[in-house]
């Protein structure tokens, strides 16, 4: 892992353009839960000829859920991130000023009482950088798992095709939309997930 | 960083900084203060980010670090305090001592350690090993809170932005002449000071006190009968005015 301070762009402006990318992603789960609501209300109208469409519907709201739960983890996990990378910087600040001040005080009588506070802050910014490391890897598997379990999305939405099938002609319109939208609002989020992955490899 | 022993007491010493050489020219030059007795030592308008390094370079070649127990701001700018973040890691068991007006923007330069004693309009007192210094009011001076330090015993008074002249960095440390001295001075008091009120008011307080040193933060230092020539110059010019 790069150092925190060097690369194309600050780490702490990459976590917050991730947390970003990932706040479009929870406005994509909540359109997953009103298409499954949706769903829902219009099996209910048209009775047991949609029963299976019905159960669907249960599994289109738990993915909307489990994707709201891990978006907000991973967006929890990137505001860390960046604060973390926020502090390790200034404290980097810090601590080229104070090997500055080292250098120019070479040959003062008191440079030795400049020694504590230069340890204790490379210290405090070992702790800091070893924090964000952390917070980073864990961030970056949670981005994958969440990618890995969209997957599911199409298999659903394929599912949902063939329920529509089953069901009266004019009601079918109803059930090849909440395919289409599952579809289309998945590989959005699909799409932040890998541009947000992407910030962290391009970095 | 130029540095100079100013005032030495049996007690106590004044020390300045300033004129870095390497100081960027897009930054302006500041002056800092150093009191110091016994194990204790009071920095006077710190300075900012910039000068952080040079600024505890030269502060290492008189005292130890631990010796550094009190820092002033006089008020929030950013040539003022702006270090503050970086001082903050230095010294963790310092005070700073500034205006009550600013604490809650002087804290955005970034304080974790640091503790901040708000000092109160009325102003106060602070005993720096065996010398006490006083924090007098200089409000609208040019800040809307705002403080000037002065030493009864050593006869010095550090009185922030009054008395600031703009001139090039390499410039001496002393008033050398003072007529020649108020070209530097004028537009920058016209431009940065508010309120002829408060003006007048601080001079009529300045003429009651024996001032033998006057150390304003940018330009250079008054000494003797210049402190008077000051006052009643200052007394005279109309302020608040800088944009005519």
């Amino acid at each position: 892992m790069q150092n925190i301070s060097q690369g194309r762009r600050p780490y702490y402006v990459t976590a917050a353009m991730v947390a970003a990318e990932l706040n479009h992603t929870l406005a994509s789960c909540k359109e997953i839960n009103l298409t499954a609501s949706n769903a829902q209300a219009a099996s209910s109208r048209i009775g047991s000829a949609a029963l299976g469409f019905k159960a669907l519907t249960h599994y289109i709201d738990e993915l909307a859920g489990y994707t709201k739960r891990a978006a907000n983890e991973i967006n929890q996990l990137a505001k860390e991130a960046s604060k973390l990378a926020t502090r390790t910087a200034r404290t980097a600040t810090a601590l080229h000023y104070f090997h500055a001040a080292r250098d120019k005080a070479s040959t003062a009588i008191y440079a030795y009482s400049m020694a504590g506070a230069i340890e204790t802050t490379e210290e405090h910014y070992a702790k800091l950088e070893s924090d964000f490391n952390q917070v980073l890897s864990k961030m970056q598997v949670q981005l994958l798992d969440l990618k890995q379990n969209l997957r599911s999305a199409n298999a659903l939405a394929s599912i949902c095709r063939v329920e529509a099938c089953r069901v009266d002609g004019r009601f079918q319109t109803i059930f090849v939309d909440v395919a289409n939208k599952v579809d289309t609002v998945a590989a959005q989020i699909r799409e932040r997930v890998d541009t947000a992955i992407r910030l962290f490899d391009s970095h | 960083m130029k540095t100079q022993l100013l005032v030495e007491t049996p007690t106590h010493k004044w020390l300045y900084f300033g004129r870095d050489p390497e100081k960027n020219d897009k930054i302006i030059d500041t002056n800092q203060y150093l009191v110091q007795s016994g194990n204790q030592s009071l920095l006077m308008d710190p300075g900012g980010i910039e000068l952080f390094a040079p600024m505890l370079a030269s502060l290492v070649r008189h005292i130890p670090l631990e010796q550094l127990t009190y820092l002033f701001a006089s008020h929030q700018d950013p040539d003022i305090i702006s270090s503050l973040g970086l001082w903050d890691q230095t010294l963790p068991k310092a005070k700073l001592y500034a205006p009550w007006l600013w604490e809650g923007f002087i804290r955005h330069f970034g304080m974790n350690n640091i503790s901040y004693e708000p000092i109160k309009d009325k102003g106060g007192k602070l005993q720096v090993g065996d010398v006490e210094l006083q924090f007098i009011p200089a409000h609208y001076l040019h800040a809307s809170g705002n403080f000037h330090v002065y030493d009864p015993v050593a006869k010095v008074l550090m009185s922030g932005d009054v008395g600031a002249a703009l001139e090039p960095a390499e410039a001496d440390i002393f008033v050398d002449d003072f007529a020649s001295h108020i070209g530097k001075m004028e537009y920058f008091h016209r431009r940065w000071m508010p309120s002829n009120r408060a003006k007048s008011n601080w001079v009529a307080r300045m003429r009651d006190l024996d001032i033998q040193y006057m150390c304003p933060q940018h330009g250079r230092i008054f000494k003797g009968p210049q402190v008077k020539s000051f006052l009643d110059w200052f007394d005279s010019l109309d302020v608040g005015i800088g944009l005519d």
